[in-house]
């Protein structure tokens, strides 16, 4: 079996998993309250099944991870949970500059005394508008007013 | 017509008219702001109104909540985050229409199919409130569940080659709306302890993940590789200069005519039924609009595909008021609002509010018109203005503009850092749907109508004593069912003549 072909099928068979865990976590429930989960759960892991099927019993398969950069996603996947971590402690202002100023970076900016300012003018805009303008109350940490 | 000109008199007033004016404006702009939208906005603005002038005050929310459907299509065009989650159809096809260096002509598309549904809503509501009203009252859970298999049955309407992935996106949305409370016991389900989870995944976030992370997970999948999409949209806006905003030619409007009355038909109908909810009938009108032109490939781009969502969501705008005047029973979460606002001031809704309160409810009738008269204008003059300054951005820049606004609007839904978690997580689940060809129409749809599937097949099996009889025996419901099987069959049966007529053609 080629690489292509596995990760295709990686696809199918965590959801067969995944749907089998799904009516199974039904038989704990009221039997009320099961009903719908398990229509979806019963429905979804045939449907897997047969994508699993399919999948095997075709020819072509197209790597769809080659040549892109993974790597990169799972780091910006990373750092967004970072930012979550990270609001409460420093505050928003500080937090969504340091966000703003590493989406310019990583993607390849390095004008970095342009990225700069314009991070910091980009976050005191959308402060402005939600915190000024529309009472939104976001975290502050050490500026709070 | 007497009432029609009380309702006009009382614009004479300068605040009241330019309390429907500034309203207009603010909608566009809250529209235009991810995250938030007519309902937080009016929310908001409600204990403000409470010391005004109950015709500035009313005229105020008018204003917001016909032009907020429109304001989020802006976005949802020129960043692929739509706005409020009435504008997510909408980004499929407007934003391949700004990387093709059509942004503009998205934008006039969008304003103006929203000025059509708008205007069509408002006659309805002017001239059929009362007689409309009393047929969606006919309307019970079984009826309500058939609407949504109705709604789900459009998913294979929208099946490209692969309908085993559309029924798999499927199951996967209506899995995740069971997550929360159980509409019967109220007993947490799939929630894994987390209480934020209890109400459910929260829509806005999962909309921002879908469309706004997801474009911003793409970006960083290329780095490296090649353009990016907002790299090949800033380079066509640049080299793009014979587009401009403003009304669609004559030969434009002629071809997307039927589209808009086709969509603000499905937009009003929907919008009457209490409940029904506008993310119904953008998806019915696109669906519809993708069956009426199947020589065109919906997704890349095409102008239908933009009029349609548009002037369905705007249809329903001004049609969610019609039950609300007429019988007192608010149609969706917005107009609860206005109903929370006229009790406010001091006045009942439903039938008397006409006979207590003429200047009053026909001043809200006509206000939904000229709101949108004036939202026409104004919200082309607002893309004018904001459309060629965001497209001219660096890509880079840009992207963090994207970002920061995602993170603010997922925040400011409800103030909750949880959200910004979903929101990222919804963006990695696009992320992957997209490697694995997975559609995500399915998913979005049927989370929004599981709960309501839910909750209106366990009442239709409590009123029926466990019988499905109930959804062949009453009439709308049947009505209903047959379209589903309909609209399930009619894809199959084109395929099957292409595939018939297809070795016929090549042996000739």
């Amino acid at each position: 079996m080629n690489k292509s072909k596995l990760i295709n099928l990686t696809m199918p068979a965590f959801f067969i998993v995944f749907f089998a865990l799904v009516v199974y976590a039904t038989t704990s429930m009221a039997p009320t309250e099961a009903v719908f989960p398990r229509m979806v759960g019963v429905f979804s892991l045939v449907v897997s099944c047969f994508q699993f099927y399919f999948d095997i019993k075709k020819k072509d398969h197209k790597d769809k991870f080659q040549g892109c950069n993974v790597l990169k996603v799972l780091e910006a996947t990373a750092v967004l949970f970072l930012y979550i971590f990270l609001m409460k402690k420093i505050g928003y202002v500080i937090d969504t500059i340091l966000l703003s100023f590493y989406t310019m970076f990583a993607l390849g900016y390095r004008k970095i005394k342009v990225a700069v300012p314009v991070a910091v003018i980009l976050t005191l805009i959308i402060f402005f508008i939600f915190k000024v303008l529309l009472r939104v109350s976001l975290p502050m940490a050490f500026f709070d007013f | 017509m007497e009432n029609i000109l009380i309702g006009l008199q009382q614009f004479l007033n300068p605040m009241v008219f330019l309390a429907l004016m500034a309203g207009t404006l603010l909608g566009l702009i809250v529209g235009a702001l991810p995250g938030l939208n007519d309902s937080i906005t009016i929310a908001v603005l409600i204990p403000v109104t409470f010391g005004m002038d109950p015709h500035v005050a009313l005229s105020l929310l008018v204003g917001i909540y016909c032009a907020s459907a429109c304001g989020g299509s802006i976005p949802a065009v020129l960043l692929e985050i739509p706005g409020t989650a009435s504008a997510m159809v909408t980004a499929w096809d407007g934003y391949p229409m700004t990387l093709k260096g059509k942004c503009k002509q998205a934008l006039s598309l969008c304003m103006t199919s929203s000025f059509f549904g708008g205007i069509t809503s408002a006659m309805v509501l002017l001239f059929f409130a009362p007689i409309l009203a009393q047929w969606a009252l006919k309307f019970g859970p079984p009826e309500y569940f058939m609407l949504a298999i109705l709604g789900m049955s459009t998913v294979i309407g929208m099946a490209g080659k692969n309908i085993t992935k559309n029924f798999l996106s499927m199951g996967i949305g209506l899995w995740l709306a069971c997550i929360g409370m159980s509409p019967t016991t109220g007993m947490a389900r799939f929630t894994f302890g987390t209480v934020s989870l209890m109400d459910g995944i929260p829509l806005i976030p999962r909309m921002i993940g879908l469309f706004g992370v997801l474009s911003l997970l793409k970006m960083f999948d290329a780095v490296g590789r090649k353009k990016t999409d907002a790299a090949i949209a800033s380079e066509n806006a640049a080299h793009c200069t014979d587009d401009r905003i403003g009304l669609p030619d004559r030969a434009m409007c002629k071809r997307l005519l039927p589209t808009w009355l086709k969509s603000s038909f499905i937009g009003n109908v929907l919008g009457i039924i209490p409940g029904a909810g506008m993310t119904m009938a953008i998806f019915l009108a696109y669906d519809q609009a993708k069956k009426a032109n199947p020589h065109l490939e919906f997704g890349t781009g095409v102008p239908e595909g933009v009029a349609a969502p548009e002037s369905a969501n705007n249809a329903v705008v001004a049609s969610s008021m019609v039950p609300l005047l007429s019988l007192g029973i608010p149609g969706n979460g917005t107009s609860a609002l206005f109903l929370g606002a006229l009790t406010i001031q001091g006045m009942r809704t439903g039938p008397t509010l006409f006979n207590d309160y003429p200047d009053m409810a026909y001043m809200i009738i006509m206000g939904f018109v000229l709101a949108n008269l004036a939202m026409l204008p104004m919200s082309l003059m607002f893309c004018k203005h904001l459309a060629a300054p965001v497209l001219k951005l660096n890509p880079q820049v840009l992207a963090a503009g994207v970002i920061m606004l995602c993170v603010t609007g997922s925040y400011a839904y409800m103030n909750n850092p949880f959200h910004i978690g979903v929101m990222v997580v919804f963006g990695v689940i696009g992320y992957l749907f997209w490697k694995f060809d997975i559609p995500q129409a399915p998913l979005i749809l049927s989370t929004i109508l599981g709960g309501m599937m839910e909750s209106n097949w366990v009442s239709s099996m409590v009123y029926a004593d466990h019988s499905p009889i109930v959804f062949v025996q009453r009439p709308i419901s049947l009505v209903l069912l047959i379209l589903s099987v309909l609209f399930l069959i009619w894809p199959l049966v084109q395929r099957l003549k292409k595939r018939i007529t297809t070795p016929k053609a090549t042996m000739a």
